[in-house]
């Protein structure tokens, strides 16, 4: 195999320019051979040394002053082929290095086991592990934000929620390692239940999504790639730290991997973190009860057994996170009270010790992996295990109880879920010289225990078993991807019935649909890559949305489920378009989603009367829908060292037949970027600088049925200024940086922060990033082609 | 090689048959302990009278219902009583942690000039309670209809000033109150 790949690195590299001096400079630019655009993340590594450098945004490395010799050079990078060049370097030279993607199959691909994170011709965004590192820290949400179709809907700093194109909750699946993580999805306040220090590679697929991973990725996926089994490696890891001023968060990470330590043929993976944070400040106060903490750990397990590769890994996240003592409101007098005050009515001094109202979540997983890779292609099994323990502790409900039994009470939540989920996932994949073809089955039994006085979601068990085709065929210039899936899901629910006080007997419901993908990706100059992908995905709806039936305190609104629910359907056009002129990089993309009824939660004209006074009561409804949006951005390389990095965000929703905007979309975002970096400042190599600019504007575009209780804060800008590099630790290159966020301290509210009504975002924040590799370690050894 | 494959399959598709790993429903002791039931106990001189709000079923379902308030001029002293949904009272449990609750008691504008509600129980700290409380409707040329909001106000520790509702509310409902000549 290693053969086949070092007969890529034949196809030379052009020299193009060439200067003299004593030591010579190496630098070059790394380019996709199929469309011409810079490869981002590229590990350039000078073999027989430790030199390792990365490629930046625009594709360039520089591999710093060499004395003059011959050289080989290695250039690895995820859903690549790795590539290997032999120079002779005289004088300061810079070259020019394509890589072939795993996407073009020249000759039959053997998969060992790992898969590429951008398939087919969908839109994909790749993060790979050295920018994750310097957004790692308290949510899986930060890492994706700089994205430009991502926003967070946050409910402080703790939950973090990511919204991909106006989209979020049921409608944005998360997979990790190819199983959708399953954790009560539905609430506004409940984040991804996933330690942000685990992904080693996120792809984030916007709009028409691969087939493959789920019939009901409305929104998009966000496909997490854990850290990989390495087989006949020696033992490497990563230790990282991180610190943030603002609410006195720090957190750790230690990531080992190794093989064969007792059996041979044996690979591991051990990695554990763990943060913990108190409260965030805004500018002029503290935002009581907003602290978290969390820890997790994850082992994996694989056995190469040649053309069979077996791996098991269990991973356990376990966060508590506080609620702002200010949100948690009686009644909507209250609310209106705190909105009118201006600052929350609750300020305590700052603390790391969180109270009622809080969450605590703890999230398992199992999962078990074979693969046979063989002539015939290649056949994955997955298997997964979930279960997610979520406990909401309410500071209201429990309190009338007499004093010996208060303080028990108050112990236990107010809402406890566990949701339990089994899920198997069976691909075929077959590669030719031009095309590839796979076949899935997709099992799942899930099943959601409900208790404590909250009635938001009953009791239910679910069945879903699918199957999945997906043929992509390359034409000359043209990358032609079609797949389908037909899926049905059937569900058994216990709705609790509020007039006689009584679970109602079990209603059992039926949904099935067909999904399909169709792509196009054609190359259309030297540097013009243009893709269009066509979709239709469907949803089920979920349990809250036809049973729900209680008030949400979190929205001061009396929510009632609709058992009359049909499936969300949903018919998408997207259209990109990415080049690179001269080094500068575009990405331009369009798009259109229609739905016939789309879900949503609308306000019912009789208002629901309570002890606790009246609220008004939202039912969950369908009408039609109508997203259209737009994101660009660009890279550009100044004089000498300098950058320019732009990026623009817009979605707009409205209802086609009353014309009425979808309430509650992002606002529309830009953000600019002057980037600088140098192979070499004093101690640090790779050296970098940027200071971001990043302006969200007012959302103008309001519902004017849907209530809300303020109106949308005024837009803001906020500055961020981040410096790192990467310093010699005694032959350790450790890595390093130092960033500033809203360098001015300024105080704004953001739309989409649940927030927003009683307090301030925070204010300045500096943050503080340290990963140090421990032996070998590749941040980019994902591909062992 | 089919070994490993059959045994792969039969492992995986035992895994999806184990359901030992879930929770299964367990009851709650806490799920009804809601106030379910206000009772406004009027008494003077000469008139006992009492008004009933309930919402046996809690929050939802079907809506709470409340009997009126008949009121003669003169001095009335009142009672609250707060039952819960199963049953319990929490009147006693109000009065203990007096200082974390205060009763207020507004009547609606159209009865604002005839009818003046003071509260007369004190919680350990010296601060008005409310569970007991004074009422006065002045003398009337004609009978006047209007409502009496009930507020109860949970407040933290060492914040409750005997003047000002808290950011908390834990109850608040209304009766229909008329003043007759």
């Amino acid at each position: 195999m290693l053969l086949s790949v070092l007969a890529w690195a034949v196809a030379g590299a052009g020299v193009l320019t060439a200067g003299n001096g004593q030591s010579a400079h190496l630098h070059g630019i790394v380019r996709d051979s199929t469309s011409g655009a810079p490869i981002a993340g590229v590990t350039v590594v000078l073999l027989d040394s430790q030199r390792v450098r990365y490629s930046t945004t625009t594709g360039e490395f520089s591999l710093g002053s060499l004395s003059p010799g011959t050289y080989r050079i290695g250039f690895r990078r995820l859903g690549y082929y790795d590539r290997a060049i032999t120079l002779t370097v005289q004088r300061d030279t810079s070259i020019l290095v394509h890589m072939l993607p795993l996407g073009y199959q020249a000759q039959p691909i053997v998969v060992e086991g790992k898969r590429s994170s951008v398939v087919g011709t969908e839109h994909a965004h790749e993060l790979d592990t050295r920018e994750l590192d310097r957004h790692r820290g308290q949510t899986l949400g930060e890492l994706i934000e700089e994205l430009p179709q991502v926003a967070l809907l946050q409910t402080g700093t703790a939950i973090a929620k990511p919204v991909i194109r106006g989209l979020h909750s049921q409608r944005v699946v998360i997979t990790s390692n190819g199983i959708a993580h399953q954790a009560q999805e539905w609430g506004l306040d409940h984040a991804p239940a996933l330690d942000p220090f685990v992904p080693s590679s996120i792809a984030v697929v916007s709009g028409a999504a691969s087939i493959e991973d789920s019939y009901s990725a409305i929104g998009g996926i966000i496909r997490i790639e854990p850290p990989p089994i390495e087989f006949h490696r020696p033992v490497e890891g990563k230790f990282s730290l991180v610190g943030a001023s603002n609410n006195a968060l720090v957190a750790a990470s230690a990531l080992v991997r190794g093989s064969d330590a007792v059996i041979p043929n044996t690979g591991y993976v051990l990695q554990a973190s763990a943060h913990i944070a108190g409260d965030s400040r805004t500018p002029d106060y503290v935002l009581s009860n907003t602290g978290s903490r969390q820890i997790s750990g994850l082992v994996s397990l694989g056995f190469d057994q040649t053309s069979w590769r077996h791996s098991v890994s269990y991973s356990i996240f376990s966060a508590e996170l506080g609620i702002l003592a200010a949100s948690h409101t009686g009644n909507l007098d209250d609310l209106r009270r705190a909105i009118e005050h201006g600052t929350p009515l609750i300020i305590r001094p700052w603390t790391y010790t969180i109270t009622n109202p809080r969450q605590q979540i703890i999230h398992q997983a199992l999962q078990m992996q074979s693969t046979y890779s063989g002539d015939a292609g290649t056949i994955e099994i997955r298997y997964g295990w979930q279960r997610n323990d979520r406990s909401e502790f309410d500071a209201h409900n429990t309190r009338y109880l007499d004093s010996s039994a208060l303080r028990q009470a108050l112990q236990r939540p107010a809402m406890e879920l566990s949701l339990s989920t089994y899920q198997l996932e069976a691909r075929y994949r077959r590669s030719g010289a031009h095309s590839s073809t796979t076949f899935g089955l997709h099992l799942l039994r899930q099943s959601n225990t409900r208790s404590g006085s909250v009635y938001l979601v009953p009791d239910y068990l679910l069945f879903e078993g699918g199957l999945i085709g997906v043929h992509t065929q390359s034409l000359g210039q043209w990358i032609v991807s079609f797949g389908a899936r037909s899926d049905v899901q059937w569900m058994r629910a216990r709705p609790y019935n509020r007039s006689i006080g009584a679970a109602e007997p079990d209603s059992t419901l039926l949904f099935s649909g067909l999904a399909i993908h169709c792509g196009v990706e054609r190359l259309l100059a030297e540097q013009w890559r243009m893709q269009i992908n066509v979709a239709s995905h469907w949803r089920p709806p979920s349990a809250v949305e036809l049973y729900a039936n209680d008030l949400h305190h979190g929205t001061a609104q009396f929510e009632i489920g609709n058992r009359l629910l049909g499936v969300e359907r949903m018919y998408s056009l997207d259209a990109r378009i990415v080049s690179s002129l001269d080094r500068i990089a575009l990405d331009i993309s369009a798009y259109a989603m229609y739905f016939p009824r789309f879900t949503q939660l609308l306000p019912d004209s009789i208002p629901t009367v309570t002890f606790r006074g009246t609220f008004p009561t939202v039912r969950y409804m369908q009408r039609s829908a109508v997203l259209v949006g737009s994101e660009a951005s660009c890279s550009i390389p100044l004089t000498g060292s300098f950058r320019f990095d732009g990026q623009i965000a817009i979605v707009r929703g409205f209802n086609p037949t009353t014309t009425e905007w979808l309430p509650f979309l992002p606002a529309d975002r830009a953000r600019l970027a002057l980037h600088y970096h140098a192979d070499r400042i004093g101690r640090i190599n790779a050296a970098y600088a940027e200071l971001s600019l990043d302006a969200v504007r007012r959302q103008t575009l309001i519902s004017t049925t849907t209530f809300d209780y303020a109106a949308p804060p005024a837009g803001y800008a906020t500055l961020t200024l981040t410096v790192g590099g990467k310093i010699d630790l005694s032959g350790t290159p450790a890595e390093l940086s130092l960033s500033v966020h809203n360098l001015l301290n300024q105080s704004y509210r953001d739309y989409l922060s649940r927030y927003r009504y009683f307090a301030l975002n925070p204010g300045r924040n500096t943050t503080f990033h340290l990963t140090i590799p421990i032996g070998m370690f590749h941040s980019q050894s994902n591909i062992s082609q | 090689m089919k070994t490993s494959f059959a045994f792969a399959l039969k492992l995986a598709l035992l895994l999806m048959a184990l359901s030992s790993c879930e929770k299964h429903s367990t009851a709650h002791e806490d799920e009804h302990k809601v106030p379910g039931t206000f009772i406004l106990q009027l008494i003077s001189d000469s008139d006992t009278v009492h008004a009933v709000w309930s919402d046996p079923d809690g929050p939802g379902g079907n809506p709470p219902q409340a009997t009126p308030l008949s009121l003669r001029a003169g001095n009335y002293r009142g009672l609250l009583t707060i039952i819960t949904t199963d049953g319990d009272t929490l009147t006693d449990v109000i009065r203990q942690q007096g200082t974390e609750h205060q009763i207020f008691y507004t009547p609606s504008q159209q009865l604002a000039q005839s009818l003046t509600i003071t509260t007369a129980d004190r919680d350990t700290r010296g601060m008005p309670l409310g569970l007991e409380t004074s009422w006065t409707v002045r003398q009337l040329q004609a009978p006047i209809t209007g409502t009496v909001r009930i507020q109860l106000y949970h407040y933290d520790a060492n914040t409750k000033d005997g003047q000002n509702p808290s950011p908390e509310t834990d109850a608040d409902i209304s009766f229909d109150v008329e003043l007759r000549p």
